[in-house]
């Protein structure tokens, strides 16, 4: 019985450590180079027409939700893709929209 | 569906993202509608164009020595610069400590005839020479960070992430199906290439 009740309570503390969304960062927060990051993409995003705003903002609420280890993932990704050159990025773009078309 | 509902979801569709009744609708209007099918065609253009940007163009190795060299010349410049900017403030502060000095030994001429003179350092030049001058690094991270402004939009403030993950929100398809995207053939049937080793989990 005591071992039943350690057990759940351990798998309870897992799934929640899990599920644990990351804290938003404030402004604040930001390292200068962070910061100037951030304004660049500021005003990129500005430029944007209002329907690219909008789908990068339902991105955004989407990319929020996903768990931790999901949007480390992601990032990695991101991290591995901008590392391509960019004939092998032009080359894993080819491949996308092909990939797009067969998934559609 | 109508023409603006179409032309609205037209975004969405070039990314995967509708789901597959609202996509048959889209597909069936835009196979009805010219319009709307020449406003896909043009939407599907321009963001194909923008995904194939590069984040980070190669710089090449002549320009990066140039822009490294010129930093350098700037930042040691800077330094003379102040230095000389520290004798320049230093001469008036040199010339109160003397007029001070000179008052003092007055006034205690006068007070105090007899016996040795003090005489008191002027306080201003320890004080600014205890002032360490900013290294050449951090003058470049202040420049860089002089960049943003010193009241940011309301709209960067509130949500510093949304833009510091913009890249990865570009791109988020792409990267939610890396190594599938990887490993899918290229028209001319060549030999996928992993291109990385991320994982899709």
């Amino acid at each position: 019985m005591m071992v039943r009740a350690l057990a759940t309570i351990a798998v309870l503390v897992v799934v929640a450590g899990a599920g644990a969304q990351p804290v938003p960062r404030n402004w604040s927060d930001l390292t200068p180079q962070e910061r100037a990051r951030a304004w660049d993409n500021y005003r990129r995003y500005e430029a944007l027409p209002p329907q690219r705003r909008q789908s990068l903002e339902d991105r955004y609420q989407r990319f929020q939700a996903m768990p931790p280890n999901e949007q480390e993932r992601l990032r990695r990704n991101y991290d591995a893709y901008r590392g391509l050159p960019p004939q092998q990025r032009q080359q894993f773009h080819e491949k996308y929209q092909r990939w797009k078309k067969q998934n559609r | 569906m109508r023409c603006h509902t179409a032309q609205r979801l037209v975004i969405a569709a070039y990314d995967g993202e509708l789901p597959s009744w609202r996509r048959r609708a889209l597909d069936r209007h835009l196979a009805a509608c010219e319009g709307c099918r020449a406003e896909r065609a043009s939407t599907d253009g321009v963001l194909t164009a923008i995904d194939t940007l590069a984040f980070e163009a190669p710089m090449p190795t002549r320009l990066e020595q140039n822009v490294l060299r010129d930093v350098r010349k700037l930042a040691a410049e800077e330094e003379q610069g102040s230095a000389f900017g520290w004798l320049r403030a230093g001469v008036p502060v040199l010339a109160t400590g003397a007029v001070a000095l000179l008052a003092v030994v007055i006034v205690r001429g006068i007070e105090e005839p007899v016996g040795p003179t003090t005489t008191a350092p002027p306080a201003h030049r320890d004080t600014v020479a205890q002032v360490p001058a900013p290294s050449s690094s951090a003058r470049v991270l202040a420049r860089k960070a002089r960049r943003v402004p010193d009241e940011p939009p309301p709209a960067l403030v509130a949500r510093p992430e949304l833009f510091m993950d913009l890249p990865i929100l570009r791109n988020m398809e792409k990267l939610q199906h890396f190594d599938a995207i990887a490993t899918t053939d290229t028209d001319d049937g060549r030999t996928p290439d992993a291109g990385g080793t991320p994982s899709n989990g």
